[in-house]
């Protein structure tokens, strides 16, 4: 519960971050969750400090508030992360199958051997077609690597054809 | 903070005073201040509120940082700006979101760090990011007279990856590395405009050993930023990959409560990258799960619009049964999904590297 709780009153901060500090006067969705918060201050000093920082920002100083919204964008990103799950709960378990034998796959190739082949698949660059088919011809397409951005050339309609025919 | 203080003012500081040092914390602080200040009226007003008339109001305090030496606030600040331009096309409002809150870090730590640091006279933290983030710039001698460098060092990359930032204008390169001699995983990074990175030999992945002739190494926690002048290397061995292994992290649990603590601090390396080693691996629902010897759990994933998608390739190649195995991840920066997961980078196989990324 308290992670929902933690999540709304990022969203609500971040609103304010949007349309001003004028709407965090008695703010409601904060003075709602504040005695919650207040609650879990004496478990964890990062509580004590979001809720510290939450009481200033109701009261909408003209200026000087910087510092409670640094201490709430810390305190809510620390708890948010402390607060995450090992697993997503209650899904169904199955056994992992793997599709290709890892003795087979070899990456020996460089950054430098797959960027412009990378990039014409991914990015409407000027000469893409043949920077396509040189890399074919050089075999790039071996590289197991390359397969998610030749799924996302696949999927732009573009090249998707080209790439289709020769790749 | 645990630095200590200093018991002799006078002490020169490889050229510089200590009151040479002091006194330009002092100013770095009021360039802090400055932004604090542009902060505290974005937020009165609310960022769809800032129009170009607000932003013009905020340019001249943000050039003026310029004699502040927080050339990285100022550089953080100009991104803001430029940012701003979108205050009315809410799909950007996510990025600017992000970059606000990033700055509120910066000048939230920022300040109350300088100000412990004037009021006790103390050297630069050298163990945490704060300085780099701040904008000092470390020299070599610096990081000499602070003992931060190893002359010994062998070090193996395990991945690298060049990243495209289109709203900063600039490519990152990044490469992680393992000490071969103490485990450590440890940061190359170099940022260059797009202006000129063509004039500029881009980084690449790196395969065989290096031995710098002096590694330096920045102040930080976790992924320590390393650069070395001139290096020699090897043809990376069996023995080397044994060494990588033997250093893997066995205890999932223990591994994600440490980095948990970490994210304490905001200003820590919110993505840390950390060696793991394999046992055993299932789906849960759709997701890939790991499972350590002690029955630790681990849901491998990537973070939503990761433009550098492994996970896939990572479950289409791991074997059913991973034992012997490490795995380099990197730990996604990312609480919508309620989850603490971790992006695959690298996995070290028995008898070579096999990248996900480069």
């Amino acid at each position: 519960m308290i992670i929902s709780v933690l999540k709304k009153l990022r969203t609500e901060v971040e609103r304010i971050y949007m349309v001003g500090l004028y709407h965090s006067e008695s703010n409601p969705v904060i003075m709602r969750f504040l005695p919650l918060i207040e609650e879990y201050a004496e478990k964890d000093p990062a509580y004590a400090d979001l809720a510290d920082a939450l009481k200033v920002i109701v009261e909408c100083r003209p200026s000087g508030n910087v510092e409670a919204f640094s201490k709430i964008y810390a305190s809510l990103n620390y708890l948010l992360r402390w607060h995450g799950q090992a697993i997503a709960p209650h899904k169904e378990r199955s056994e992992h199958v793997p599709v290709f034998r890892i003795e087979d796959i070899v990456t020996t190739r460089s950054y430098a051997d797959l960027k412009d082949l990378i990039t014409a698949l991914t990015e409407p660059v000027e000469g893409r077609l043949e920077m396509i088919r040189k890399a074919r011809e050089d075999g790039l397409f071996d590289d197991f690597r390359i397969y998610p951005y030749l799924d996302m050339a696949l999927s732009s309609g573009d090249i998707a054809d080209e790439v289709a025919d020769r790749g | 903070m645990s630095r200590a203080k200093s018991s002799n003012k006078s002490d020169s500081n490889h050229g510089r005073s200590r009151e040479w040092m002091l006194a330009m914390a002092e100013t770095q602080l009021d360039g802090v201040r400055k932004g604090e200040e542009i902060l505290d009226k974005i937020l009165f007003n609310g960022i769809a509120l800032t129009d170009e008339d607000a932003k013009e109001e905020f340019y001249p305090g943000i050039e003026d940082m310029v004699d502040n030496h927080v050339p990285n606030i100022q550089r953080d600040f100009r991104h803001l700006l430029l940012m701003l331009h979108h205050y009315d096309n809410p799909e950007k409002y996510p990025a600017i979101v992000d970059c606000m809150n990033y700055l509120l870090a910066l000048t939230g730590r920022g300040k109350k760090y300088l100000e412990f640091r004037i009021d006790e006279k103390m050297d630069p933290d050298i163990t945490t990011r704060i300085e780099s983030y701040l904008g000092y710039y470390w020299k070599n001698q610096d990081l000499v007279t602070y003992r931060l460098f190893d002359d010994h060092a062998e070090i193996v990359q395990l991945s690298f990856v060049c990243i495209k930032d289109e709203d900063r204008r600039i490519f990152e390169d990044k490469g992680y590395w393992m000490s071969l001699k103490n485990g450590h995983i440890y940061m190359t990074r170099r940022l260059q405009p797009f202006d000129v990175a063509k004039h500029i030999r881009p980084g690449n992945s790196e395969f065989d050993v290096l031995q710098p002739e002096r590694m330096f190494v920045y102040p930080g926690k976790l992924n320590r930023r390393i650069r070395w002048r001139e290096a020699k290397r090897r043809t990376i061995t069996p023995d080397d990959i044994s060494a990588v292994l033997n250093h893997a992290e066995h205890h999932y649990t223990e591994m994600a409560n440490a980095m948990k603590e970490f994210f304490r601090d905001p200003l820590a390396e919110q993505s840390p990258a950390v060696l793991i080693g394999l046992h055993q691996a299932f789906v849960n629902g759709d997701q890939l799960v790991l499972q350590d010897e002690y029955g630790g759990l681990l849901t491998v994933m990537d973070a939503p619009n990761d433009r550098y998608p492994t996970t896939t390739l990572f479950r289409s190649i791991l074997p059913a049964d991973p034992k012997g195995y490490a795995l380099l991840v990197k730990v996604n920066n990312e609480t919508d999904t309620g989850l603490f997961s971790v992006k695959p980078l690298s996995v070290i196989a028995p008898d070579r590297i096999i990248r996900l990324l480069f």
